[in-house]
């Protein structure tokens, strides 16, 4: 059943839009059960990934001195900058960060040097293609065989992903 | 001709749809999370956006003085042994504890950003 039609459209309220506007009712009235389903898969994904970031699966950070992406470190220093003055965020994951700074250490020398890509070109080349920053030209220019394709592409790279990682 | 068009639109499959709606998804947070990072230059794009469970990317657009015009994807994989990145078809390699961190600031900000966007909108459903 849907609330509206099943446009395959996606909008999200922008910032200012107060819960109770006629902007923000006509948005939750045009949702469909697609877009609800997606919007509440996704947000369990990426709480699924903070958790894991911040979890178990990330006990050890690896020690090595790479040259980080130029790109990121300047902009994320933006981040860094600006989460600094949030204190709750450091008093509510102060200890898991804590004590992962401690387990990284402990980590270090088993991760220092470890380089397992083998399948890793193939998912960072589909990766490219199908990147969120082309999505746009993609779902102007590709045919719908194209885009089935790419992820059929992509599919079969996180196929080959998780049977290098089984047999690691 | 108008029957395809309409197929493209508004596929039956809802298997297709939901790729559709999450890839939408995906492209809105995408541009959210290049926000993240402050001010993006006039005539670069950015973008940050968590893929799945286990991976981030990050995509960058610019002209360099030349007026050659660069683009740099970069994915982290976060493994149970630590978190890899590759960039363009470079093999993985490990973070830097700096960008590990700056890593985690920016997922922490950009799971806020996805809770203020989501939250308000699924509780309205659910009321």
């Amino acid at each position: 059943m849907s609330r509206h039609t099943n446009s395959g459209k996606f909008k999200t309220p922008q910032g200012e839009q107060h819960p109770h506007s006629r902007e923000f009712a006509r948005q939750v009235a045009s949702l469909t059960d697609g877009d609800v389903r997606g919007m509440e898969a996704y947000r369990g994904e990426v709480d699924a990934a903070l958790g894991r970031m911040f979890g178990p699966a990330n006990r050890s950070v690896p020690h090595d001195v790479f040259h980080p992406n130029p790109a990121f470190t300047s902009g994320a220093a933006v981040v860094a900058e600006a989460t600094a003055n949030q204190p709750t965020y450091y008093s509510a994951q102060g200890v898991a960060h804590n004590n992962q700074g401690i387990r990284y250490e402990q980590q270090a020398e088993k991760v220092s040097g470890l380089n397992d890509g083998s399948a890793m070109p193939a998912v960072t080349e589909v990766m490219t293609n199908i990147s969120s920053a082309n999505i746009d030209q993609q779902m102007e220019a590709s045919e719908p065989d194209e885009l089935d394709w790419k992820m059929t592409q992509l599919a079969e790279a996180y196929e080959k992903l998780e049977r290098a990682r089984e047999n690691a | 001709m108008l029957k395809k068009l309409f197929s493209v639109i508004m596929p039956v499959d809802q298997q297709a749809r939901d790729a559709i709606i999450r890839r939408n998804i995906l492209r809105d947070c995408a541009r959210m999370g290049g926000t993240l990072f402050g001010s993006v230059p006039k005539g670069n794009r950015r973008e940050f956006f968590c893929l799945d469970q286990n991976t981030w990317v990050w995509h960058e657009e610019w002209t360099e003085s030349n007026g050659m015009r660069r683009a740099l994807t970069t994915r982290y994989d976060v493994r149970p042994h630590g978190i890899f990145k590759a960039q363009d078809g470079q093999p993985y390699q490990p973070l830097t504890p700096e960008e590990a961190q700056r890593l985690y600031l920016a997922a922490y900000q950009y799971n806020l950003k996805v809770h203020e966007k989501f939250d308000p909108l699924l509780a309205a459903v659910h009321a």
